[in-house]
């Protein structure tokens, strides 16, 4: 099973966050090349594991240079709204070891510094465990 | 013009609803403008033959499921 292993240098205040590459799927791009559409560079950001957020998602704005069109519409809600409806794109997230296709939705993620947030989606697939005195946690799939 | 394309999905998608729920409850759906491609076990599948039939372009993919799936966020990252 692969896995990887992060030591955060403050992993209480700044949660558990990772390095990813958010892309096209395997489907998309053929469907470019078959277009003649030259495939993109995967966007790099920073994700944060969110075990409070069911679906995956990234920032507003994020996927603008891949070029995507969505695949559905998802009702997103939180704290402050319930059921908005938001068009959702099919991508590639790719993590240290592995990577995973899955839907996600841009949303404005107002001040923080989070690219986006890995789900439970994603995270139904995995183990993760969480250490909080030696401030690191593991994802295994 | 996303939503436009949308839209139209969304439109087809409830004018045959009811046709839907009883024949393929639960499975997936994929739809393009006013067409009812198929439905798919997963939507993985689903997914894979809208790129697959129609390139990228704006399709509808959606489960076949009486209430709508919601994404929640709980951790108010998600400034919504």
């Amino acid at each position: 099973m692969p896995s990887f292993h992060v030591e955060s240098a403050d992993l209480w205040n700044d949660g558990p966050l990772i390095e990813v590459r958010i892309g096209l799927t395997t489907a998309a791009e053929a469907a470019n090349n078959a277009a003649g559409t030259p495939i993109p560079t995967p966007v790099r950001g920073t994700a944060m594991v969110d075990t409070g957020a069911s679906h995956s998602a990234v920032r507003a704005g994020l996927l603008g240079p891949l070029g995507l069109h969505p695949v559905g519409v998802t009702q997103v809600s939180t704290p402050t709204s319930a059921n908005v409806p938001l068009p959702n794109y099919a991508v590639r997230i790719t993590l240290p070891q592995g990577w995973i296709d899955t839907t996600v939705c841009e949303v404005p993620m107002g001040g923080q510094n989070i690219d986006a947030l890995i789900g439970r989606d994603v995270l139904q697939h995995g183990i993760l465990i969480y250490q909080g005195p030696t401030m690191q946690f593991t994802l295994s799939f | 013009m996303e939503q436009q394309h949308l839209t139209q999905e969304l439109a087809t998608f409830e004018a045959n609803r009811e046709n839907l729920l009883g024949t393929a409850l639960n499975k997936y759906v994929l739809i393009h403008g006013t067409e009812i491609v198929g439905t798919y076990d997963t939507e993985h599948d689903a997914i894979q033959q809208g790129y697959r039939q129609f390139g990228n372009v704006p399709f509808l993919v959606r489960r076949i499921s009486p209430v709508q799936d919601v994404a929640n966020y709980l951790s108010g990252i998600v400034a919504i």
